[in-house]
């Protein structure tokens, strides 16, 4: 898949990739290096101007099929209150749902039912407004997942909001994912995050650099240098370790996998 | 508890009334206002608008906020009315320059049927959650739709705008701060000084609040909405 927003200047070029069904695959890369454009492509944002792309089986390249794609392939943005149609947390939730076919009734208890899965059951009388960036952030997902999607798209979701609300939403997702099988496309700078992913995808300037699991993708720094990014904490503690002759073997990448070498 | 675009969270018979029913109560007690135009009239008029303040149990703090916000402007319109209106029996003249009765009694009538429609306007926002609002709009609207007139994207108009009312708010805010740690408050300094540092203001809101709309819309999209399509319904009264 190619894509380019000004003729001559493509911002991805010749990007292959497949996900699995409930595949988790973290996509890393620095900024400008087509994370976000690749993800508006999986929910057929934008228009596809060369190569294939099917999402959950659906052609992307169809005009006809793309509601029936975005049913399937939900997004959370990055900033959780820029995504929010009603100051009303039940009425968000109901609004996808109901864009896509639903009755109201129907969509009222998918709304339900999306907000007990995000941990906030019994918001649905809330104001946005008054919750906190993470509580707004599982709203956003809930929103998504009212419609049960097929393949879950996050592009930066967890930026915007502090530890706690990124644990609160990292959470709610991977649940999500494991109770309905979704599959996960997580663009993100949290090396942490991406290291908890079953594959990870790194990009640099329009291109998949490298794609394989976290152990072999994340603790390769001079590949990660070259895409603008640094291994995950774990690693780079690893890697002090070694140089110090502290330690040695391949190194972590999950903070778990630190204190189990360590204990070893 | 106060919600930050406005709303008060007392109980009265305002906040009682159906939000359809505020609406075109606004819109009729606006009609009488504009067209008060004897010091009767529009002493009548800002009796009711009054007892209105009074009976919604907001106070008057809370509903005169808005129209401490407007003095200056009040005044900027008094003054070129009652100088530049009617050329007629000036009491005093400097080129140009003439100050009038009949300017200043023009100039009144105007600050006060401002006045008091900024006063209906902020009962109206102190009395009804953003919600209901957006369902008042959409119950309004409704007979419309069997004119083939778009009334569900009318009603999703506004309640999205409502919905970002509080977040350009805390913008805003944010930005008056920033500027006033670099440059000083706006509201401080000459007439001069104080326009350019609410134009610099204005710069970034406007750029913040297109790219807020331009995110909001790949969302919406996202999300399956589409205009020539079946629309989502936000903001209904009895839904989850």
């Amino acid at each position: 898949m190619t894509h380019a927003y000004a003729p001559g200047r493509p911002t991805l070029r010749g990007v292959s990739l497949d996900v699995a069904p409930g595949e988790f695959v973290a996509v890393v890369g620095e900024n400008g290096s087509g994370k976000t454009t690749l993800a508006r492509h999986l929910n057929a944002l934008l228009p596809l101007q060369s190569g294939e792309l099917a999402v959950a089986g659906i052609d992307a390249g169809d005009p006809t099929r793309v509601w029936e794609l975005r049913r399937a392939c939900g997004m959370v943005f990055q900033t959780p209150e820029n995504q929010f149609v009603s100051t009303l947390v039940g009425e968000d939730v109901a609004f996808g749902p109901r864009n896509f076919g639903a009755g109201e009734k129907d969509a009222r208890l998918a709304a339900v039912r999306a907000l007990a899965d995000v941990g906030l059951a019994g918001f649905e009388r809330r104001d946005v407004h008054t919750l906190s960036g993470g509580q707004q952030q599982r709203v956003a997902l809930a929103g998504v997942l009212a419609s049960d999607p097929d393949v879950l798209v996050l592009d930066e979701a967890t930026s915007m909001i502090d530890p706690q609300g990124r644990d609160e939403l990292v959470r709610a997702v991977l649940r999500a994912r494991s109770e309905r099988s979704t599959a996960l496309v997580w663009v993100t700078h949290d090396m942490e995050l991406a290291a908890r992913a079953d594959r990870v995808v790194v990009m640099r300037a329009g291109a998949v650099a490298a794609a394989g699991v976290p152990a072999e993708v994340l603790s390769d720094r001079a590949l990660l240098e070259s895409a603008g990014l640094e291994p995950p904490l774990a690693t780079r503690v690893w890697e002090g370790l070694v140089r110090r002759g502290a330690a040695c073997g391949p190194a972590p990448v999950t903070v778990e996998g630190l204190v189990s070498a360590l204990c070893d | 508890m106060r919600s930050s675009v406005g709303y008060v969270w007392v109980d009265s018979p305002l906040h009682r009334a159906p939000a359809a029913a505020k609406l075109v109560g606004l819109l009729v007690a606006v009609a009488l206002v504009v067209l008060a135009s004897s010091p009767v009239e529009l002493a009548l008029a800002a009796f009711g608008v009054a007892a209105l303040v009074a009976a919604s149990r907001v106070g008057w703090r809370a509903a005169l906020r808005s129209l401490w916000g407007l003095r200056w402007f009040l005044l900027v319109v008094l003054c070129m009315n009652a100088l530049f209106f009617s050329a007629s029996d000036p009491l005093l003249s400097l080129g140009p320059v003439r100050l009038t009765l009949a300017g200043a009694a023009q100039g009144a009538r105007i600050v006060a049927r401002t006045a008091l429609v900024v006063v209906l306007g902020t009962l109206l926002t102190a009395t009804t959650r953003p919600q209901q609002l957006t369902s008042g709009v959409r119950d309004l609207l409704r007979p419309l739709a069997r004119l083939g007139v778009p009334t569900e994207a009318a009603a999703l108009a506004v309640g999205v705008t409502v919905q970002f009312v509080p977040t350009l708010l805390r913008e805003s805010r944010q930005l008056m701060r920033a500027q006033a740690l670099r440059c000083g408050p706006a509201s401080s300094g000459g007439i001069m000084r104080r326009a350019v540092s609410y134009v610099r203001l204005l710069v970034p809101v406007f750029v913040s609040a297109f790219r807020r709309a331009d995110e909001l819309s790949v969302a919406m999209e996202a999300r399956g909405y589409r205009i020539d399509g079946r629309p989502g319904r936000p903001g209904g009264e009895n839904r989850p």
